[in-house]
């Protein structure tokens, strides 16, 4: 979950601060630990998460030229490219080959890193349980729900990064909710 | 930031840190962004709430060297692209109010020695000369942990091509225009424990005292070698002046002497601060507990 303080960091992100690497970095630092909390909630292993956010935030800095900022905040179009590589990692995992470690040149981890992802893996269990009943919705009704109630984006930044109209994000997460709703108090 | 964000971070200013720096945004859109902000001057615009302050602080005809952040829990912080943007940055932190700025470290200087922990930072930071580091120097501070009558002092520096900042450190009055790269004397006069043939032993406190005052000494002889090496070092020009110096209230008229924890030292030519020793001819001396370098602040680097 993301708190208020994080958001509110998320709102400066996009806000120009001089430089492009300045501004990359500003960027970097107030969304690092949003993006790899969004592994975290897909993947169990630190070494796939490590590999999934460095390659975002590669193709990130390798793309940053055409950062607009007009088009939307920073946070949407890191989200926009973590579902990329993600579908990425999928298809190719699918496929029996590892692409993220020959896109992102995959850095072998040492102890103290692992223990770190593997704390925010942990801390991510609960994420992970809601995908994971999500798992019966349409796709952009998921990707909805973690993206607005798990990840903390705004439904507009939500929208953006999925790349659907705002109108279609709140009644995708509308009816998702309702459907969550629904099954839930059918459990109880 | 962790470890792993650390180096992640590390990894792509090597891979992509020349690319991105080449990276120019049209400069009209840069300008019609950043107007409206120079337009409200120190003036801060509130974007509702739950949305953080971002102050741009500097001119719109040159990108900014420099940037001082508030952030959602109330705190700051302030990133440093030059060391020439200090100044500029220092403006910032006054026009807002905030009792903190950035002290340049450079030879030369004969106002402030830098405190211990900054050189051994220092020292460090010359020891990584060449190998990758952050092209902006970062720290965070909270104004409400800034003591009324004290000032927070940010020692900031450039080696190799890259400006640094150090742990920042409360003193008392005004902040020094400069720090010495020699490091101060220890503060307090206490016995210590030293390894003597082998074993631990104790200093009795005139063996402490001997060795405080070898290390005035030596910073001293220090300052005053680049004082007559360094003439036109650009910060040696406020040594004389009292309003400049860290503890201006406490300054007077030189060539007399000031007492501290009990050590007579005998002031230098100008009026000057040497760690927690503050020659104040005329004035009480200040105490050990008023003085800068045994004073760790609130905020250190990101």
């Amino acid at each position: 979950m993301v708190s208020e303080s994080d958001r509110e960091t998320a709102t400066v992100s996009s806000g120009p601060s001089g430089s492009a690497l300045a501004d990359f970095e500003h960027i970097y630092r107030h969304n690092i630990g949003v993006v790899m909390a969004y592994f975290a909630r897909r993947c169990g292993e630190p070494q796939v998460v490590a590999d999934l956010t460095s390659e975002t935030f590669v193709r990130a800095a390798g793309g940053f030229g055409s950062f607009d900022p007009r088009r939307g905040t920073a946070r949407a179009w890191l989200f926009g490219i973590a579902g990329h590589v993600f579908a990425g990692h999928c298809a190719q995992s699918a496929n029996g080959r590892d692409v993220v470690a020959r896109l992102a040149q995959h850095r072998a981890l040492d102890s103290d890193e692992i223990e770190e992802l593997a704390a925010k893996i942990d801390a991510e269990r609960a994420g992970r349980e809601l995908i994971e009943r999500c798992a019966q919705l349409p796709e952009l009704e998921r990707a909805a729900v973690e993206f607005v109630d798990l990840a903390g984006l705004t439904p507009k930044e939500a929208a953006t990064a999925l790349g659907v109209s705002r109108v279609v994000l709140r009644k995708r997460l509308s009816r998702a909710r309702a459907r969550l709703r629904k099954e839930h108090q059918g459990d109880e | 930031m962790s470890k792993f964000e650390d180096r992640l971070w590390r990894d792509l200013v090597r891979r992509h840190g020349a690319d991105l720096a080449e990276i120019r945004r049209p400069e009209s859109e840069r300008a019609r962004r950043t107007r409206p902000r120079l337009l409200a001057g120190t003036s801060v615009a509130l974007a509702g709430a739950g949305t953080a302050l971002v102050l741009l602080l500097s001119a719109a005809s040159s990108p900014p060297a420099f940037a001082v952040n508030r952030n959602a829990d109330g705190t700051y912080t302030v990133s440093l692209q030059k060391l020439a943007a200090i100044h500029g940055a220092n403006a910032k932190l006054a026009a807002l109010g905030i009792r903190a700025r950035l002290v340049v470290v450079t030879q030369g200087c004969t106002v402030k020695a830098l405190p211990p922990g900054a050189v051994h930072a220092m020292a460090l930071a010359q020891s990584m000369a060449g190998k990758e580091a952050p092209q902006v120097a970062t720290t965070r501070l909270d104004p409400r942990k800034i003591p009324p009558g004290k000032f927070q002092v940010i020692p900031t520096y450039k080696v190799a091509g890259t400006v640094h900042v150090q742990q920042a450190h409360l003193m008392q009055g005004q902040a020094p225009a400069c720090f010495s790269t020699v490091v101060a004397p220890p503060c307090t006069v206490r016995p210590m424990t030293v390894l003597r043939n082998g074993h631990l032993a104790q200093l009795t406190p005139a063996e402490a005292e001997k060795r405080a005052k070898q290390a005035l000494a030596t910073f001293r002889a220090a300052a005053g070698r680049s004082r007559s090496t360094t003439t036109d070092s650009g910060n040696s020009g406020n040594s004389g002046n009292s309003g400049n110096s860290g503890n201006s209230g406490n300054s007077g008229a030189p060539g007399s002497s000031g007492t501290s924890n009990g050590l007579q030292v005998l002031a230098p030519a100008t009026t000057w601060t040497v760690g927690c020793y503050v020659h104040a001819p005329g004035h009480p001396p200040v105490t050990p507990n008023s003085g800068n370098s045994g004073n760790s602040g609130t905020s250190g680097n990101s």
